[in-house]
């Protein structure tokens, strides 16, 4: 009898002790299966700004930064979490940066109940920073002043170099293009140059010796450059 | 008869024995059938979990030979990850079930900060335990967005998007790394001349002084007859100090030899003769067709 008692008894211990070293395994994977999924959310949002164009179908300029964006770019993850839960995106206001509010945003595939409590309760860009840095990366976050400062230094740079053309167009005929028609025969033609939304840039004609070539963001902030002979 | 009774009696310490014969009995039922179950139960998320792990390992693998081997596309089936030698896991053939793969894929035409990509997408699914496949067929880029393995289906979505965004980083730094060495060439050979040209007579050439000459290296895409180069008419031991700058050459755009030899006159890694979409490096010397400064150059793949 005792001889069960003690099988049993050590049995039992071995059974806890596999069910434990087990339970710790399974939360480790998840864990990092958790965090690759966030990071996973965290570049397609990325890239689903930076793929905005007015050009193809479905990905215009949009201020929503919602998993029914990212869904379109994933990497190699799913749309929900493992549990089948839908994934937490908190977005907070940020800087305001080239006349655009800017967001940070969180992002959460756990299906744990109480850190979902947590992400829904962070109010600000502080908070995502102190309990994301606090969880050792449970949380993947976006910063869009970031990404919109990208595409509007892009468009910039292409204007510029657009803008120089203007002068050798001024070289060759004495004034700058008449009219928008000829700056996009006589320039645009050459470089095909539009800004990061697909979107060709505007010519201005003033006067033979005066010109101005811009862009305006989708949130309505005007860059121009002014070539002028005078 | 009392003796009989008596040696019954005795005989029921063996009964007793029994008895607890029988509790252990039951205990190790209890613990055989708790083990079983727990075996049965272990072996199959087992199973699961290593579809999972194999899900995952066929998407990696898919990734690394559009990055390797396809460069504009994925692997067209899963049988080509094992052959191409991305995947040396073969016991993944076939999922944990010993059924096959479920494998859709497809593209899309997108546009990264303007550079247009094709980006590839797909799922790589099991279909279970009980071999139904129960998810969503995916006919189009719009189903494959809100695909989701269901019922017992284990499976993952991907895309090549991740991938794309990197290319177009390096496509870029690539682009103007040629660009702003063509535009220090074109500088450096523009003051070698000005520090030369008090005397040789190819200061003066096609009718041009040496300032109104192009500094550009020339490019087989400039047909313009009355355009001077530099490059065309000084020799390396007209200037002083830098012999290997003036070399005579013709670049032949989209000919990889000749990108590469003008990558290695711009001092740059011949690697960047190809874009990451493996499209070989055109150059154009002369962009708007002039004869007189300002002369404007481009670069881009094709």
């Amino acid at each position: 009898m005792f001889g069960v008692l003690a099988a049993l008894s050590i049995f039992s211990t071995m059974l806890a002790q596999w069910a434990k070293e087990d339970l710790k395994q399974l939360q480790s994977e998840k864990l990092k299966r958790q965090q690759a999924h966030s990071e996973d959310i965290k570049e397609a949002i990325e890239i689903a700004i930076l793929s905005e164009n007015s050009n193809v179908a479905g990905n215009n300029y949009s201020q929503t930064y919602d998993v029914g964006r990212a869904q379109g770019f994933l990497s190699s993850s799913n749309n929900t979490t493992r549990g089948g839960a839908a994934i937490q995106i908190q977005e907070v206001d940020s800087s305001q940066v080239q006349d655009i509010q800017n967001k940070r945003i969180a992002i959460s595939s756990s299906d744990d109940t109480f850190l979902r409590t947590d992400v829904a309760g962070l109010a600000t860009e502080d908070a995502i920073a102190a309990y994301d840095s606090g969880l050792d990366g449970a949380l993947a976050t976006v910063d869009t002043e970031a990404l919109r400062n990208q595409q509007v230094k892009h468009s910039r740079k292409l204007l510029e170099k657009e803008a120089s053309l203007l002068y050798t167009f001024f070289t060759e005929n004495s004034r700058f293009p008449a009219n928008q028609g000829e700056y996009d025969t006589d320039i645009n033609a050459l470089t095909n140059y539009k800004d990061t939304w697909g979107n060709d840039f505007t010519y201005t004609y003033a006067s033979d010796t005066e010109a101005t070539l811009g862009f305006t963001t989708p949130w309505g902030k005007s860059f121009n450059v002014r070539v002028d002979m005078n | 008869m009392i003796r009989a009774i008596a040696k019954r009696l005795k005989s029921q310490t063996g009964a007793v024995f029994g008895m607890d014969a029988r509790v252990a009995l039951i205990i190790a039922s209890i613990m055989a059938a708790t083990g079983g179950v727990t075996v049965l139960s272990r072996v199959e998320r087992n199973k699961n979990d290593a579809a999972e792990r194999g899900v995952d390992l066929l998407v990696n693998a898919n990734l690394k030979y559009y990055i390797t081997t396809g460069i504009n596309t994925i692997s067209p089936d899963i049988a080509t990850l094992f052959t191409s030698g991305v995947m040396e896991e073969s016991y993944l053939q076939q999922d944990p079930w010993g059924n096959n793969w479920n494998y859709v894929i497809g593209s899309t035409n997108i546009e990264i900060e303007d550079v247009p990509v094709t980006m590839w997408y797909g799922t790589i699914h099991t279909s279970g335990k009980d071999g139904t496949d129960d998810s969503v067929a995916i006919a189009s880029y719009a189903n494959w967005q809100v695909w989701e393995a269901a019922g017992d289906d284990i499976g993952i979505k991907f895309s090549t998007t991740s991938i794309e965004k990197d290319r177009v980083e390096l496509y870029r730094k690539q682009g103007q790394e040629i660009s702003d060495r063509l535009a220090a060439v074109e500088a450096a050979w523009y003051l070698d001349a000005d520090g030369a040209c008090t005397g040789p007579a190819w200061c003066t050439s096609g009718g041009k002084s040496y300032t109104n000459f192009s500094y550009y290296p020339i490019s087989s895409l400039d047909a313009n007859v009355n355009i001077q180069y530099f490059d065309a008419v000084c020799t390396d031991t007209d200037i002083a100090g830098t012999t290997s700058a003036c070399n005579d050459v013709t670049y032949i755009s989209g000919n990889q030899g000749s990108m590469e030899a003008l990558l290695n006159l711009l001092n740059l890694p011949i690697s960047y003769a190809t874009d990451p979409w493996n499209r070989t490096l055109r150059y154009n010397s002369n962009l708007t067709d002039r004869e007189d400064p300002p002369f404007s150059a481009q670069v881009w793949y094709q």
